[in-house]
């Protein structure tokens, strides 16, 4: 088996390759995958339950893969702050399972004591910034750890939005916090409000970038206007395949995950797609090792 | 109240479908339809949690209604916490109280109660239960005063509707077998061992006796409120079948008295 390569800049201890969402539908043919580098990628609040089969198969998924912990529930840019009783159930999966890499949305979900179950864009403004900020600091210093923040798509075309990729790359920078770029919401939000994606890898610092996410959308027509969802249930667009290859490109390769959370294919198709993604970065690496 | 308290507020109150009036103001009025973008994935997510969560009430009842029972729930019981997987702990009791249910489908809070009890078994937590080895040295005339209590995955269920009957032949036949809904009063348990959820029929005696292990009786006492609903229950045997299927908690938190 080849070494494994782990990010320089340390802001992941993720490899160097392409991981997978892990989908309960898969856990047996997931668990017996041998592919090199290979890691698995979980949403905690889905493991967030006092013990039994769930709690069973992430100790067995985190004794043999690298895993990332990518949460959807600490509504980092609400106007509350982050809820104690979501942060303790974090942390105790966290301590419990030491994954390579925690993660959350520069997005909110909850208000008013009601769960959206979806990622909202928040205020792009200086207030807003300053709120994000602070509560990104106050669920590094609770969790003890650096997280990573994913930017979020767009279907509204919020105040401000032209300055979204700005705002986002300065949270991190005054937080501490790394990046998760998410390439398909950047082609979300170029669909969306024209906030062209060139825009994003313009502003974005790869070396802040801990790990990137490639995953397919879909169209819905809403009033006889076609608006792009970022719903993870189709394969990784070639739009998203072009974006992925300027980002390496310009700022060598990541650890990178293939997202899919509905229309559940079978395991061997998603890992066709991460071979796909695992050529490009080969690919890459030997032109930048001739150069 | 402030410009970003008020972003919050409209938006939250149009995805809710609350109120949008002032969403145009905020985004333009030509973009407001596309809140429902996010009013669509509220709704997907939260009515696909509760489906999940009663797979057997969603069968019984087809894909439209129980999308519409779905619906009127997570209107009255928003979600209040990011982990949707526990969502919809009230549907039992919504069921019970929603009028057209009710009236047509009695029976149905009770099937969605066995939904729930093993949802309940199969995320409790892990505890060791006790095991004949435990008892080992022990006294036999200490064993009517031990009190173990149950393991936490232990669900204790009774209906005054055949419900168990419904729900298991539902859940478990590859051909559903009719069930006489007049057949009156039925009492189940739900537990979980290692990783197997389990689930059977039982008596009303056996019911109140392991309610009242559940709440720290010894034996003998359970044995004394059992005996009152079956004159012919068995201490002996109840005592071994349960602790062969793992049901008493384990000897380092059951109280073991020499």
């Amino acid at each position: 088996m080849p070494p494994v390569i782990y990010d320089m800049l340390n802001l992941s201890k993720l490899p160097l390759n392409a991981g997978l969402g892990l989908k309960p539908e898969h856990y047996d043919d997931a668990l017996a995958c041998s592919k090199d580098g290979l890691w698995f990628e979980i949403h905690p609040e889905n493991y967030m339950v006092a013990g039994g089969p769930r709690l069973a198969w992430l100790q067995a998924f985190c004794d043999k893969f690298p895993m990332s912990f990518h949460g959807v529930g600490l509504s980092l840019g609400g106007i509350d702050r982050p809820d104690k009783e979501h942060l303790k159930r974090l942390k105790y999966l966290i301590d419990r399972f030491s994954p390579a890499q925690v993660s959350e949305h520069f997005a909110w979900s909850k208000h008013d004591n009601i769960y959206f179950a979806d990622l909202l864009p928040p205020p792009i403004n200086e207030e807003s910034l300053n709120r994000i900020v602070a509560h990104i600091e106050e669920t590094q210093e609770y969790l003890g750890r650096t997280i990573l923040i994913e930017n979020p798509s767009l279907y509204l075309p919020v105040t401000g939005f032209e300055e979204l990729p700005h705002i986002y790359v300065e949270a991190a920078k005054r937080s501490g916090a790394g990046l998760l770029f998410d390439l398909n919401n950047i082609a979300v939000c170029a669909a969306n409000v024209d906030l062209p994606y060139q825009n994003w890898l313009d502003v974005v610092p790869g070396d802040m970038v801990g790990e990137v996410h490639l995953a397919g959308s879909s169209s819905r027509t809403i009033k006889q206007e076609v608006v792009l969802i970022d719903s993870h249930d189709a394969p990784v667009s070639e739009l998203v395949w072009q974006i992925f290859e300027k980002f390496i490109h310009k700022n060598g390769v990541k650890p990178v995950l293939i997202e899919r959370d509905d229309n559940i294919p079978t395991f061997d198709e998603l890992l066709a797609e991460r071979d796909h993604a695992e050529d490009l970065m080969r690919e890459f690496s030997q032109e930048a090792a001739d150069v | 109240m402030s410009d970003s308290q008020e972003f919050y507020e409209i938006i939250s109150k149009s995805i809710l479908g609350v109120d949008h009036s002032k969403l145009g103001d905020l985004i333009g009025d030509d973009y407001a339809h596309r809140i429902e973008a996010h009013r669509g994935n509220y709704k997907m997510s939260t009515q696909s949690a509760i489906i999940s969560a009663y797979p057997i009430v969603a069968k019984l009842v087809g894909d439209e209604y129980i999308s519409r029972l779905a619906q009127k729930f997570v209107e009255e019981f928003p979600p209040k916490a990011a982990t949707l997987t526990q969502y919809g702990d009230e549907f039992p009791e919504f069921l019970r109280k929603f009028a057209p249910v009710q009236k047509d489908l009695p029976w149905l809070s009770a099937v969605a109660e066995l939904d729930r009890a093993w949802f309940m078994a199969y995320a409790a937590k892990d505890e060791s239960s006790l095991r004949a080895n435990d008892l080992q040295g022990k006294a036999a005339l200490a064993l009517p005063i031990l009190a173990p209590g149950l393991t936490a995955s232990v669900n204790l269920l009774r209906f005054t509707v055949p419900a168990y009957s419904i729900w298991r032949t539902n859940k478990q036949d590859a051909e559903v077998k009719p069930v006489n809904l007049k057949a009156g009063a039925e009492w189940a348990i739900v537990w979980r061992t290692s990783n197997q959820v389990n689930h059977q029929s039982i008596s009303q005696a056996e019911y109140v006796f392991l309610t009242d292990i559940e709440g720290d009786l010894s034996f003998a006492n359970a044995y004394a409120e059992a005996v009152k609903y079956d004159q012919k229950f068995d201490l002996q045997q109840q005592f071994s079948h349960w602790l062969a299927v793992g049901l008493f908690k384990g000897a380092s938190n059951a109280q073991i008295d020499e």
